[in-house]
């Protein structure tokens, strides 16, 4: 127990200067995005930040401590987001600073597993929701190339399908009912996309949720139809 | 940094702690890391997620694993301040002291677990939200420090109003603890039967 504390002590000690940059630079991105971090907790995460430090044996905080910052999230639908965004600053800030020792890497840091396909899928979901705002773009383009590097094929296939439907409707002014009539050619284009992505779904019996935005695509494409 | 020589305490934590029990709990990995960087941070992890997905057994699993005590509790919307912090000593209140028996409760434990956190009800909000603040318990006269390393609060669901709110504004960081995935379940189902083999041996 008492170990812990002294840990818990070394925590405090940690030399986070070497972060910093990155770190306002994350939080900064992270609150354009519509993130709200207040300062108390931008503070307060500096802490978990020196943990990751510590636990992998360093007494300096290296860039790729901010995997930490993947786990703020307020509700789920922002994992994917928040993954997204770390993964950028990392990725930027590595390649200015020296490179850090693989052996004093938190393995959490390591996003080799590749994103999650199901919680991209989330996060679609989420942007669906409000396609006219202005940061959509920016978000489906980051989307878009975290789908790259999921590690399954068939959901690899049926992300970008949907990303592609998705960046159609939003050129296009989004899902608002004045652009309905004129989109005829968007209709084709996503009843295509969905079916797709219905039949990778039934081949490889994945989950419900992910055929729910495609079926109220489909429904409300019908109900245009007439 | 000082004389202290914090490394080898650093890689007893992954080896002796976090390793071992990711073999005993399957699929739980990264809580575990996540929970290894709140412990070593001294912040708080919310677990988000449905029941029987071994989140209690972590925060046991730590506890007996660090030699600390643990305190763990399901609330619920009537839960009172006293079911987490302990009732009134009797013997003494007869004396005219009010005096909390703190035996075994949230105020003598170093791992709380509080299941259902969202639960809380506005009696007890306050005096959690004191603890996890400031470590320290506080009832008539009494004033304890808390030797709370870890708090890990869990649900099902997120807060929907603005107490609950600042209650899960206490808890810095948040992973989803899911069922594990259904290629994984020989081995949940391995290591759980190993796990319940174990346990009643001790009993014995």
């Amino acid at each position: 127990m008492d170990e812990v504390r002294a840990l818990q002590q070394t925590v405090s000690e940690v030399d986070l200067i070497p972060v910093r940059p990155a770190y306002i630079r994350l939080v900064e991105r992270l609150r354009e995005a519509g993130m709200a971090i207040s300062d108390r907790r931008v503070v307060r995460l500096q802490r978990v930040v020196a943990g990751s430090a510590v636990i992998s044996g360093r007494d300096h905080a290296a860039v790729s401590d901010l995997w930490t910052l993947r786990y703020i999230w307020d509700v789920p639908a922002q994992r994917e987001m928040l993954a997204a965004h770390v993964q950028v600053i990392v990725t930027d800030f590595s390649a200015k600073n020296e490179p850090e020792n693989v052996a004093n890497i938190h393995p959490l840091a390591d996003s080799e597993q590749g994103p999650h396909p199901e919680q991209i899928a989330l996060a679609l979901d989420n942007i669906s929701a409000q396609l006219n705002e202005p940061a959509v773009a920016d978000q489906l383009a980051l989307l878009a190339a975290r789908v790259e590097s999921v590690k399954n094929i068939d959901s690899r296939e049926y992300l970008r399908l949907r990303i592609g439907e998705m960046r159609v409707a939003e050129m296009r002014g989004g899902f608002s009912t004045a652009n309905r009539s004129a989109s005829r050619s968007i209709h084709e284009q996503v009843t295509e996309c969905c079916l797709a992505g219905t039949k990778l779904l039934r081949r490889n019996n994945m989950q419900g949720r992910w055929l729910r935005p495609s079926c109220v695509l489909i429904r409300w494409l019908s109900d245009c139809d007439d | 940094m000082k004389d202290l020589d914090w490394r080898p305490i650093a890689t007893k934590l992954r080896r002796d702690v976090l390793d071992p029990i990711k073999l005993r709990l399957v699929g739980k990995d990264e809580i575990i890391e996540v929970l290894g960087v709140s412990l070593v941070a001294g912040e708080n992890t919310f677990l988000y997620g449905p029941p029987g997905t071994a989140k209690s057994a972590l925060v046991q699993e730590l506890a007996s694993r660090l030699g600390g005590r643990a305190f763990d509790y399901l609330l619920t919307r009537f839960t009172e301040p006293s079911e987490l912090f302990g009732p009134f000593d009797l013997r003494r209140l007869r004396e005219g002291e009010l005096v909390t028996n703190t035996e075994g409760m949230l105020p003598e434990a170093e791992f709380v677990f509080l299941d259902e956190l969202l639960n809380a009800n506005s009696a007890v909000l306050n005096s959690l939200l004191l603890a996890l603040n400031e470590r320290i318990f506080r009832r008539g006269r009494e004033r304890v420090r808390l030797p709370m390393l870890l708090t890990i609060g869990a649900s099902n669901r997120l807060p929907e109003d603005d107490a609950l709110a600042a209650l899960f504004d206490r808890f810095l960081l948040r992973v989803h603890c899911d069922n594990v995935p259904t290629e994984r379940l020989s081995e949940v189902l391995q290591a759980g039967w190993q796990r319940e083999r174990s346990g009643r041996a001790h009993h014995r």
